[in-house]
């Protein structure tokens, strides 16, 4: 698609940054020392269906004072970057089709804007820099102690203000330009969840959108969840309809969501999705929920491109293919989402259980890459796509699609925990520490286990290699999913 | 087809430069790839063969397997490939007789090609 069409019918823009960027450039803003200080951002984009342009950091260039960041030649300014230093950044967004970010900082606290001389130094140079871009935005941000202010020029000479400016990844924080003060519509429905989000996080609730991918016995009970708790928008997305044995999990099913009933021919009847069982059970909790439901496979595009308008993912599917997808949209897109399952192990010869565990794995674009974790089977994904036909033949007639066993309870506990973490994450109330990582729950011996999520150097989707797709949002690589 | 599997199907033109080869659009941004006239030699009595194999849409980071190659394959020595693991014969590929040839990599293509794998699995026959 022509970059021109990506970036038509921008209405805001939206600055993301990793919890470890954005700390990293706090502490070169502000060292203490009262002065002002400077760096080059190189982004990613994605324009969302509403207007939302995400300029998504890749990378975080600190100008060095007195190298970079020299006194101003003109007598307008206080100090200004380097020609080198810009340069050396512009062909690097040439090459690697980013967004230019020109970042310096004031000491105001809550508030923050531009001053008459930085906007005259903007409209002085950016005109040129926006020629050599040839069809790339590129922006300047300014930097209070706990405010971000900014302005994006498009191709066009147009100029959005960036309305703010989010942190994901160890923690999930905004900064605006100034303090928003919204307006609060209390539903006395939620009265119980104030008392423990306040009023203004149920606000915040309303306006995500959550998606779910895979409606059997994990995303159902996560449906229900999300519901009661009041989120707001749903893409659901599983291929599946509803059989007996999914009976015993699946959250509000009934006998009549089954099979096709044998009546008169213009009376024939359809067996329930499960996307749309979900759907039911949502607006019973929360009737103005907007959804979304795609009875589809979530590796067709159109699964795909609407997964990339979600403010989180929770991934209940087992498909390798499904792990893939989600990490790299996770990382390319900077969407963080949990990885939600339960596994029961049975001896092949004997038959008895022999270890039951559920799992709840937060993956940030910071850490928990699934890839990196080694929880996605190459071989499998390949399997995944091949038909039920082909997967039998090549296997010497072996179908390996067996049923594995599964209990609702034990879906219910990692269920809960993910969905419990993901909202103390997205509310701000978890520690600063990371909340992302792995939990193992162990029911038979009522164990719990905290994993640390590696991470390679050279990871295609999560490092900074140059090659990765880290960040790189539109203008990366296709996603795996089909054409 | 997708740009990373049309990309790859350049790489195999270039890398078996004497091959025929034809890769058919599947649909979904995949690619069935047929290739004529690839040297084999000993230990086999053919000189040449041909192999067909599918590249998934989600390549690179799915593995590329089984390979089928041509069912009248035969060892200079006589043996047989009933027993051969990895080896099974009589399968229909394409409505054809075919010799499967199952070899799993276990890790994606981000760490190998199928310029690499194709040239992994004649090696493995080779070597048989």
């Amino acid at each position: 698609m022509a970059l021109i069409n990506m970036i038509s019918g921008v209405k805001n823009c939206t600055i993301w940054f990793t919890s470890r960027q954005y700390d990293d450039l706090r502490k070169h803003l502000y060292p203490g020392d009262y002065d002002e200080h400077a760096a080059v951002l190189l982004a990613g984009f994605h324009k969302r269906n509403d207007g939302e342009l995400r300029l998504l950091v890749r990378e975080v260039c600190l100008a060095k004072d007195g190298v970079d960041w020299i006194p101003a030649k003109s007598g307008l300014a206080y100090r200004q970057l380097n020609a080198k230093f810009i340069h050396s950044k512009i062909d690097t967004c040439v090459d690697d089709q980013l967004v230019y970010l020109y970042v310096h900082n004031h000491f105001s606290d809550d508030e923050v804007e531009f001053s008459e001389i930085d906007l005259k130094s903007h409209a002085r140079g950016y005109s040129a820099i926006l020629d050599i871009l040839d069809g790339l935005p590129m922006g300047a941000l300014v930097f209070g102690k706990n405010s971000v202010a900014g302005n994006i020029w498009m191709p066009n000479k147009r100029i959005i203000k960036v309305s703010k400016t989010i942190v994901t990844g160890d923690r999930y924080k905004f900064y605006t330009p100034k303090p928003i003060h919204p307006k609060i519509s209390v539903d006395e429905t939620y009265n119980r969840q104030h008392l423990v989000f306040g009023v203004e996080s149920q606000q915040v609730i309303k306006k995500l959108k959550v998606g779910i991918v895979g409606l059997g016995g994990v995303g159902s009970i996560a449906a229900e969840l999300l519901g009661r708790i009041g989120i707001g928008n749903f893409l659901l997305i599983d291929p599946d309809i509803v059989e007996k044995t999914n009976l015993p999990r699946l959250i509000g099913a009934k006998v009549s969501d089954l099979s096709v009933r044998k009546l008169p021919y213009f009376w024939q009847k359809k067996p329930e999705s499960k996307v749309n069982l979900a759907k039911r059970n949502i607006l019973n909790a929360n009737s103005k929920a907007k959804i979304t439901c795609m009875k589809l496979d979530v590796c067709e595009k159109i699964a795909t491109d609407n997964l990339l308008e979600c403010d989180y993912i929770f991934l209940a599917a087992d498909s390798h293919s499904a792990k893939l997808l989600i990490n790299a949209i996770s990382h390319q897109y900077l969407i963080p989402f949990s990885q939600v399952g339960s596994k029961i192990q049975k001896s092949k010869s004997s038959g008895k259980i022999t270890d039951i565990f559920t799992t709840s794995r937060m993956v940030t674009p910071e850490t928990g890459c699934l890839l990196c974790n080694e929880f996605i089977n190459f071989s499998l994904i390949t399997d995944e796509g091949k038909s039920h036909k082909q997967r039998a033949a090549e296997n010497y007639g072996l179908d390996n699609n067996q049923d594995a066993p599964s209990v609702i309870t034990l879906n219910a506990l990692s269920t809960s925990e993910a969905v419990n973490n993901f909202l103390f994450y997205i509310l701000g109330m978890s520690e600063e520490a990371t909340p992302a990582g792995y939990k193992v729950f162990r029911p038979l011996t009522r164990e719990m286990e905290s994993q640390k999520p590696r991470s390679s150097d050279d990871c295609c989707w999560c490092s900074q290699e140059k090659s990765s797709q880290f960040a790189r949002g539109s203008l990366g690589k296709h996603l795996p999913c089909k054409q | 087809m997708l740009d990373v599997v049309e990309l790859a199907v350049k790489e195999l033109k270039k890398d078996f430069p004497k091959a025929d080869i034809v890769a058919l659009d599947d649909g979904v941004g995949g690619a069935k790839v047929l290739i004529n006239n690839v040297e084999l030699g000993a230990p086999f009595t053919s000189e040449m063969t041909w192999f067909s194999f599918e590249i998934p849409f989600n390549y690179p980071s799915a593995d590329i397997y089984p390979h089928f190659t041509a069912p009248d394959l035969k060892l200079t020595d006589g043996r047989s490939f009933a027993g051969f693991a990895g080896l099974t014969m009589g399968k229909n590929h394409n409505g054809d007789d075919a010799l499967q040839i199952s070899r799993r990599i276990g890790k994606s293509a981000h760490e190998t090609n199928a310029v690499a794998k194709l040239l992994g699995v004649r090696q493995w026959l080779l070597s048989i």
